[in-house]
């Protein structure tokens, strides 16, 4: 079995649009997930009983119902065309993993924190935002970064909805030329790729939390 | 106190009317739901249950084969991860890097056509998926591993060998036992998203759940209340799990 | 950072290393016959539809029924051993003849140059002719819908993308997955016209019942054939396939299968432009199993 990579150089057009698809895809459902869910994860550790029990209530039917189904629910049963469909199914899929994420993130900054805020004279509002959050985001960053890289990971379910993203090319390639191997490696590099990517950027942002706290 | 207890000792507790209310208000938007779907073609999805369920007794067979595999690989990754010579550790890093990165289809997929090229024999779909799953298990699990390691105290394996055990006793019968019991909420929610994994591996040939759904709804086009049930049974079998993790340990997830 | 950088840009390295190392590892060579192959392991690995009404699919009871499956039997019964069949979809059916899982891929397949430069072809086993779905009300004519704004709907990797790009070739076609999904788009109006195979079309309307409403079935503007796929360069197996689809032809076995499924006689001729060579039904060789 030789492999042949000529093959991946005649696609390349197809491969490319396929990966800023997918590109454009993770940035937004990152964008969005990450503002969701952490207004979702607020909610949910520091509301009050109803907004507890829903935030919740929603984060365990988002994280179990696979997003295939939200997916087909917003474009076939609500009508939603297909881009704005995908984004909103990874979006609110993702959201309820963040808002764990910053539900946990909230709780592990020890409460004296808070109490020493307001006793310094912050209101509730100024301490949560210049005191909690700015501590939690620390704790939160690695756990974040694997959720942004499941959004990558997960924007190849747009194919299911006719939207010609990298995995949809990938597909293409195999069944026009039947070079699976070299379509598949190719995919792979580049998910990796902007995984890496992603992963560079929050340590960076990381780096950066850590000299304004030193 | 921790300080998950601590802060929960600040907020206000449930009363138990607001308790009631709110299982009231859940049942009834269940209620719901089953009214409304009361029109679909349940019909066809109860004629082939059996087909369905042989399907998801598969996905299942599937997800606790790659745990096994997946945490039996992941103790001696994380050993090595730790303790290996320099070159070796690198290795293993970036392996589990890759793997971590890499879209769990592609893994499947890739593992399927490079089984055969590197044993020279052909490999069977359930054996590739199998791997697949097992091996991005692994790679999840040796860090869950290494941080279930790093947090036995250290006076535990000071006593250890104080007491006279050699440090490989040391480590297999008092460090590792404590280390995996802390694991375990972090197994089964990874159970759970191989469970939801097992979904892709129809791609070599595997007839698991999601596929059967896909195979009854081509060939009796009740896309409707096929998925609903999809859903439903997803949302029963990972939630299931989901529940007993956050019992065992309610600051699981700030790890993950 | 500068090392984290490294180690992720080596990982990459790696991966691409890895995938050409693959290229000069030895693969699993055909040294014999599939035919040599089969007798020996006593069981035919048939690979059938289990998602393509009515060549293949899958019966409420969970058996696999379908023109494809029945004629696997078939071949299993001359062959003298047991059958397995093996699903395969339209993204699998040529890895898995190439790597051996299946003997033979009695599905959906068109016969084209691409597909038959790395696998083999039987004789046509069955012609379809392309017809168009559209939504009530629509025109039926196909030639309407050759360049012109309308959105095409096909499944992704089949013949009708590459076929109707011929006969329209600005086309806005939109790929999906599953055939499901692809009638659900046209009865909600995001395609507008989808070619599929007749026996196909008829059994989506048969299996949406009263749902069937909204679509009407158009007129046809190819005739597809399909052939049984087999693996390369491997002639013994190839010669024993078609010469047993021509017994079959040849006993009536083949048509009323056929016509069991199809719902209509076979229209074509089998083979040889229909000429079934004299004495088909005595063996040609001693090692052809019959």
């Amino acid at each position: 079995m030789t492999l042949d990579w000529h093959v991946i150089w005649e696609y390349r057009s197809d491969l490319l649009q396929g990966f800023v698809l997918t590109l454009q895809l993770s940035l937004v459902a990152i964008a969005g997930a990450s503002l969701l869910g952490t207004l979702v994860g607020c909610l949910r550790a520091s509301g009050g009983f109803l907004a507890r029990r829903l935030t919740a209530l929603y984060v365990e039917l988002l994280r179990n119902i696979p997003i295939v189904v939200k997916l087909f629910l917003a474009h076939f049963i609500l009508g939603i065309d297909a881009l704005p469909a995908g984004i909103a199914a990874l979006i609110l899929h993702q959201s309820a993993y963040v808002a764990d994420v910053t539900a946990a993130g909230l709780r592990s900054v020890p409460s004296g924190q808070a109490d020493a805020a307001l006793a310094l004279g912050l209101s509730r509002r100024r301490s949560f935002s210049l005191v909690v959050l700015p501590q939690a985001a620390r704790a939160m960053i690695p756990p974040l970064t694997t959720q942004y890289t499941q959004i990558v990971k997960n924007s190849s379910v747009v194919m299911l909805v006719a939207l010609q993203e990298l995995t949809f090319m990938t597909q293409r390639v195999e069944h026009e030329t039947f070079r699976g191997l070299e379509a598949a490696t190719t995919a792979t590099i580049l998910y990796a790729a902007l995984a890496l990517a992603i992963a560079a950027a929050m340590a960076s942002v990381e780096r950066a939390l850590e000299r304004r706290a030193a | 106190m921790t300080a998950a207890a601590l802060q929960q000792a600040h907020r206000a507790p449930a009363t138990r009317a607001q308790e009631r209310l709110w299982r009231l208000l859940l049942l009834a938007a269940l209620l719901g739901v089953v009214w409304s779907a009361r029109d679909l073609r349940w019909a066809e999805v109860w004629a082939s249950a059996g087909f369905l369920l042989s399907g998801l007794a598969t996905s299942g067979m599937l997800a606790l084969a790659a745990i096994s595999l997946g945490a039996l690989a992941a103790v001696p990754l994380a050993l090595a991860r730790m303790h290996a010579p320099a070159g070796l550790r690198h290795a293993v890093v970036m392996l589990i890097e890759l793997v971590r990165a890499t879209p769990e289809l592609l893994v499947i997929f890739w593992l399927f056509f490079a089984l055969p090229a590197v044993t020279g024999k052909a490999v069977s779909g359930w054996t590739a998926a199998v791997a697949a799953l097992g091996l991005i298990a692994a790679a999840h699990l040796a860090e869950v591993v290494r941080a279930g390691i790093v947090t036995v105290p250290k006076g535990q394996w000071d006593a250890a060998l104080a007491v006279g055990l050699n440090p490989r006793q040391a480590l297999f019968h008092v460090v590792l036992p404590q280390a995996l019991r802390n694991m375990l909420p972090a197994l089964i929610a990874q159970l759970v998203s191989l469970f939801k994994a097992t979904s892709l591996a129809y791609v070599v040939g595997v007839i698991e759940f999601f596929r059967a759904v896909s195979i009854v709804n081509n060939a009796v086009f009740a896309p409707y209340a096929l998925y609903l049930t999809l859903a439903a049974v997803y949302l029963l079998c990972c939630g299931l799990l989901t529940w007993c993790v956050r019992r065992l340990d309610p600051d699981y997830l700030l790890a993950s | 950072m500068t090392s984290l950088l490294c180690r992720r840009v080596l990982c990459l390295v790696i991966a691409l290393g890895v995938g050409a190392a693959a290229s000069f590892a030895a693969s699993p060579g055909l040294a014999r016959s599939t035919l040599d192959v089969i007798r020996e392991r006593g069981k035919l690995l048939a690979g059938v539809r289990f998602d393509a009404p009515p060549n293949g699919y899958v019966s409420p009871q969970g058996e696999i029924v379908g023109f494809g499956p029945d004629l696997a039997r078939e071949l299993a019964r001359h062959l003298g051993v047991e059958l397995e069949l093996v699903q395969v979809t339209s993204k699998n059916r040529i890895p898995l003849l190439q790597s051996g899982q299946i003997d033979a891929d009695i599905g959906t397949t068109t016969p084209t140059k691409t597909r038959d430069e790395v696998v083999d072809f039987s004789y046509v086993y069955v012609v379809d002719p392309t017809l168009i779905l559209v939504r009530k009300g629509d025109s039926t004519d196909p030639a309407d819908y050759f360049d012109s704004e309308r959105r095409v709907g096909a499944l992704q990797g089949s013949f009708y993308v590459g076929l109707w790009r011929q006969h329209s070739p600005a086309a806005r076609i939109l790929e999906y997955q599953e055939l499901p999904e692809l009638v659900v788009a046209l009865a909600q109006g995001k395609v507008d016209v989808v070619p599929t195979m007749r026996s196909q079309a008829f059994g989506i309307l048969e299996a949406l019942g009263e749902r069937a409403e909204g679509l009407a079935v158009g007129e046809a503007f190819f005739e597809d054939v399909m052939a049984i796929g087999l693996r390369e360069n491997d002639s013994d197996w190839r010669d024993w396939v078609n010469w047993a689809l021509q017994r079959l032809w040849a006993e009536g076995i083949y048509q009323a299968l056929y016509k069991k499924h199809y719902r209509m006689d076979p229209p074509f001729a089998l083979g040889d432009a229909g000429r079934l060579q004299p004495g088909v039904d005595k063996i040609a060789q001693e090692r052809d199993p019959w």
